[in-house]
Order: structure tokens, then sequence, then C-alpha cells
């Protein structure tokens, strides 16, 4: 047996559950990218004890809309599966039709399999966001600017797995489910993911 | 070059209606460019893309508006015939120059053009401005007139402009009007610009011209049909008005369409299904044409319409108006 396939096989069976970026929750660091049509995603976390961490982040779609926000997580439920909750804080920048500049809230709940080479893991959340809405009306009798306090609200959803690769080293694919600006319609998104697990 | 043949070979398969295959034309198509659409425009279209094809308008707008993306979308409706609009509304909608309609048309001979013209500073340039319009008249692929009193902010009833049905007249090309109120930013909504009762003199002095009321008079800045009876009067009392349902059903929700039922119902109780020329206003979003054809082939066959009364609405009509060959079936 090579040293490649008896670092997988050591990962893949050991006792404590790693630090998750993927799939959410876990003592210690782990960090993923991931890369697709039409998100783009940045995650780095720190898990303090076996409950509670700090991540930071940073989504954008198209490079366009741009969403960096900071937040806490803690993990709820911890056996075959573990489920964590986070909620974060950040700002929503989107240069578009809908120019947006202002804070914005999170909360997600996360499920994964903690354990094993094959990880599937599921994501669900609510994202609000504020802001000044700059707009220019063309009357007859000239242009009129109006500004608008707006919220804007979406929904998060995506699936995939992660596959153990080296270490703590994973690979994975995934689905993205969102709705944004609810009730406007959202085409879905793929995404591949190379994620680091520092297991402690 | 092998391309343009391709392009031009193409057949459409038609629309099915009743269990056989009908020949179609879409009469209401737009062309363009992205960066000639105005700001606010640009951000009203913007804001009806799906996420995330909002953030990027201009990308897959611009293969969606020109020759090869239409005629993808004439195929997917089994369209036979198109007709690209010009434009020239830099207030509100922007500009699609009879040149580059042109240009597009001339890539298939599935494709027709509709002239227009500018109304800027009509004072100064209106000789100008009519010339060019004869001008562009006299391509085989340019058909008609595309005007809109609401985009291009001039009333229905100033005579300053009624060169401009004469030129169309003797040219023999029908004029296309935008009726009804405009959703879009910088149009004028008040009545003179939208309803065309304010047409009727000029309908009466020019009755060598045709007058196609686009839209069949529909409100759509308050998703109120009852201006639609003003649009059907008319076309009753009048031999050289026609009537379009382009757009007033576009939206998904169930009411558009039992509203274009009801339209189709009431324009059979009157006798006027020999004055409706189909259009749909795409190509808007992938596989609109499509949709609104079989949403009027739908409506139609509520209706109670014949297979005959539907081939005239959805071709029959459009071919004696603007005089063109027969759709070619498959």
């Amino acid at each position: 047996m090579n040293m490649l396939a008896i670092s997988l096989l050591s990962f893949a069976l050991a006792k404590q559950p790693a630090a998750d970026s993927i799939g959410g929750g876990g003592e210690g660091f782990a960090g993923h990218l991931k890369t697709g049509f039409p998100w783009q995603e940045f995650h780095i976390q720190y898990g303090w004890n076996k409950k509670w961490g700090g991540m930071l982040q940073t989504q954008t779609a198209l490079f366009k809309r741009w969403q960096p926000s900071m937040g806490v997580f803690r993990i709820w439920h911890e056996k075959s599966w573990r489920i964590t909750g986070s909620f974060l804080g950040g700002w929503l920048l989107e240069d578009s039709a809908y120019p947006w500049n202002g804070p914005s809230i999170e909360a997600r709940l996360q499920a994964a399999k903690p354990y094993g080479t094959f990880r599937p893991w599921v994501l669900l959340g609510t994202k609000h966001s504020f802001g000044w809405v700059r707009t220019e009306i063309q009357t007859q009798s000239g242009l009129l600017t109006e500004h608008d306090a707006q919220s804007e609200w979406s929904l998060t959803g995506s699936m995939g797995f992660s596959a153990a690769v080296y270490r703590g080293i994973e690979a994975g694919l995934g689905l993205d489910f969102p709705w944004i600006r609810v009730p406007s319609i959202t085409i879905p998104g793929i995404h591949l993911s190379l994620s680091y697990r520092g297991a402690k | 070059m092998f391309f343009m043949m391709l392009l031009s070979c193409s057949k459409p398969s038609g629309v099915l209606y009743r269990e056989q295959i009908l020949p179609a034309i879409d009469m209401h198509l737009h062309t363009g460019q992205w960066n000639k659409i105005s700001e606010q425009s640009q951000d009203f279209l913007a804001s009806r893309f799906p996420f995330p094809f909002g953030l990027t308008p201009d990308a897959l707008s611009e293969s969606a508006l020109v020759a090869n993306g239409i005629l993808k979308e004439l195929d997917k409706g089994g369209l036979g015939y198109g007709f690209l609009f010009a434009v020239y509304a830099p207030r509100s909608v922007g500009v699609a120059t009879n040149e580059f309609v042109l240009q597009q048309v001339q890539t298939s001979d599935r494709l027709y053009g509709l002239s227009s013209l500018s109304v800027e500073e009509w004072d100064v340039y209106k000789d100008v401005q009519l010339n060019a319009l004869e001008k562009s008249l006299e391509s085989n692929q340019m058909i008609g007139v595309k005007l809109a009193h609401t985009h291009q902010n001039f009333r229905m009833d100033d005579a300053d402009y009624y060169d401009i049905y004469r030129v169309a007249g003797m040219a023999a090309a029908p004029v296309y009007i935008h009726t009804g109120s405009s959703p879009f930013p910088g149009t004028n909504p008040a009545p003179p610009y939208t309803d065309p009762r304010y047409l009727e003199e000029a309908i009466q002095l020019y009755p060598d011209t045709d007058f196609i009321l686009g839209h069949m008079c529909y409100d759509f800045i308050n998703e109120d049909r009852t201006p639609m009876q003003n649009c059907f009067d008319l076309a009753e009392k009048y031999e050289n008005v026609w009537l379009e349902p382009s757009a007033f059903a576009s939206n998904r929700a169930e009411n558009s369409e039992a509203l274009l039922q009801d339209v189709y119902a009431e324009l059979k109780e009157r006798g006027l299904i020999g004055k409706i020329i189909y259009g749909s206003d795409g190509p808007q979003r992938p596989g609109f044409a499509d949709q609104y054809a079989q949403k009027n082939a739908q409506a139609m066959q509520g209706a109670d319409y014949s297979i005959e009364e539907a081939t005239q609405v959805l071709s029959g009509n459009a071919i004696q108006l603007f005089q063109l060959p027969e759709v070619e079936l498959p």
C-alpha cells in the first residue's frame, strides 16, 4: 500500500471528526474554494472548541455581485451526521441593473456526514440585505432622482459531496439552488470545490 | 457563405392547432445593439432577466437580438417569417436603425424589416427623415413602418407628422403603431400618445395607408384591458385598420390566458378575425416567441376558431396585407 492510500485511509477512519468548512462546523482550521457558474466562494473558519467557531467568507456571482461576510457557527448535533447552524453579518455590493451597496445578514443550517472518504452535504439559508437604491426617472419635465431604502430577501440552497484526495484535502462537486431577490427567477448553479480540513 | 445558406435553407415546422400544423408569421420582433438602448431601459430589461443573467445582460442580449439568434427563436416556435422593427426612441427604449435592421434581414429570406424614423427636432429635420424613410422602404425586405408615439413623444393627432402616413401609403408599407401605455421608462402615457382615437383623423385622411394597432390598446401600466375597446371599434369602423395581439398576455399568470381567450372571442363575435395579424413582441427571453405563439393558438382554440380562422390570424392576414409569399411547411 503506498503512502497516498495510507493517508486516505487514515484520514477516512479518523475517530475525531475534523473541522469541515464544506459541511460545516468542527474544531480547528478549515477552508475551501468553490468555483463554478455563476457562484464563486472563498471561506475560512476556525473552531474554538467542539461546538463553537468563527468564519470569514466572500462570495460572488459572475464577479458582479459580491457578498463578504463574517460570522459564528455552532454544532447542534454530532453523530453519523453533523448539523451546524451559523449566523453571518456582512455587506452586499452589486454592480448591475440593481446596483446595491448595503449591509446584509444571513442564517444557515448545514448537514453533512463528518466521517468517510465520500461525504454528502446540504446547506439551507436565508439572506436579508438592506440598502439605499438610487433611481433615475426620465419624466417629461426632466430627470427625477429618488433614493429609496430597500431590502432584499434571498434564499440559499445547495447540496453536493466532498471526497478525500490527500490527507486533509478534499475535492467536491455541488449544485446551487439559491433564490435571489424572491420572487424573481433564479437559474440553478454548479460548482467544483477544493477544501482543507484541518483534523485536530 | 455556407452558414448563410444554412440560414436561408432552414424550414419552419409550423404551429400545432387542432392536430394540424399551420403556417405562422411573427410580425413583431426586436433586434438591436445593447449599447444603443437607453440606460434606464437597459436596467428595465436587465431586471426582467432571471438571475444571474441580469448581472451581464449585454452579453446575453447581443446574441439574442441579432438575425441568427432570432432565427433560432423562430425555429423553436415553428414560425415561418419574422418581422424585425427599426426603432428611433432615444428618450425611452433606444435606437435600432433602419440600416442595422436591413443588415439583419438580408441574412435570411425568412426575415423582413419595418423601417422607422427619428422625430426629434421634427421642425428642422422633417424632410431629411422622410427622405430617409422613403429610401429605406425601397428595399424589398423593408415592408412597413414602425411608430410608437408614446416612446417617441409625438401626438397621434399632430398634423405635422401626417406626412409619415402619406409616405408609407405611397410605398404600400403598412404602418405599425404602438397603442396603449408602455411599461418602459421615458414613455409618455397621456391619451394623445397612446389612444388611437387621436389617430382617427389620419386614418380617415389616408385611406390607402394601412394602420396596424399594436398591442390592441392594452394599458400595460395599469394592466387594464378597458382601452382595448377603442382599438376594436376603429378596426370595425375602418377598412384600413388592423389589430395585433403582442405582449399583453406575455406574463405567466393564469389570467393572461383567460384575457387572451376573451379577446379572441370578442374579435370573432365582432367579425374582426380578418383584421388580426399575429405578433409576439419577442424575443424578450429564450423560448418566448414559441410560448407566445402556442398561447395564442390555445386561446383561439378556446374561443372556437376554425382551422381556417386560426390560419388567417397566424399567417393569412399578414401575407395578404404585406403581399408576402406563402409560408412553406415541410
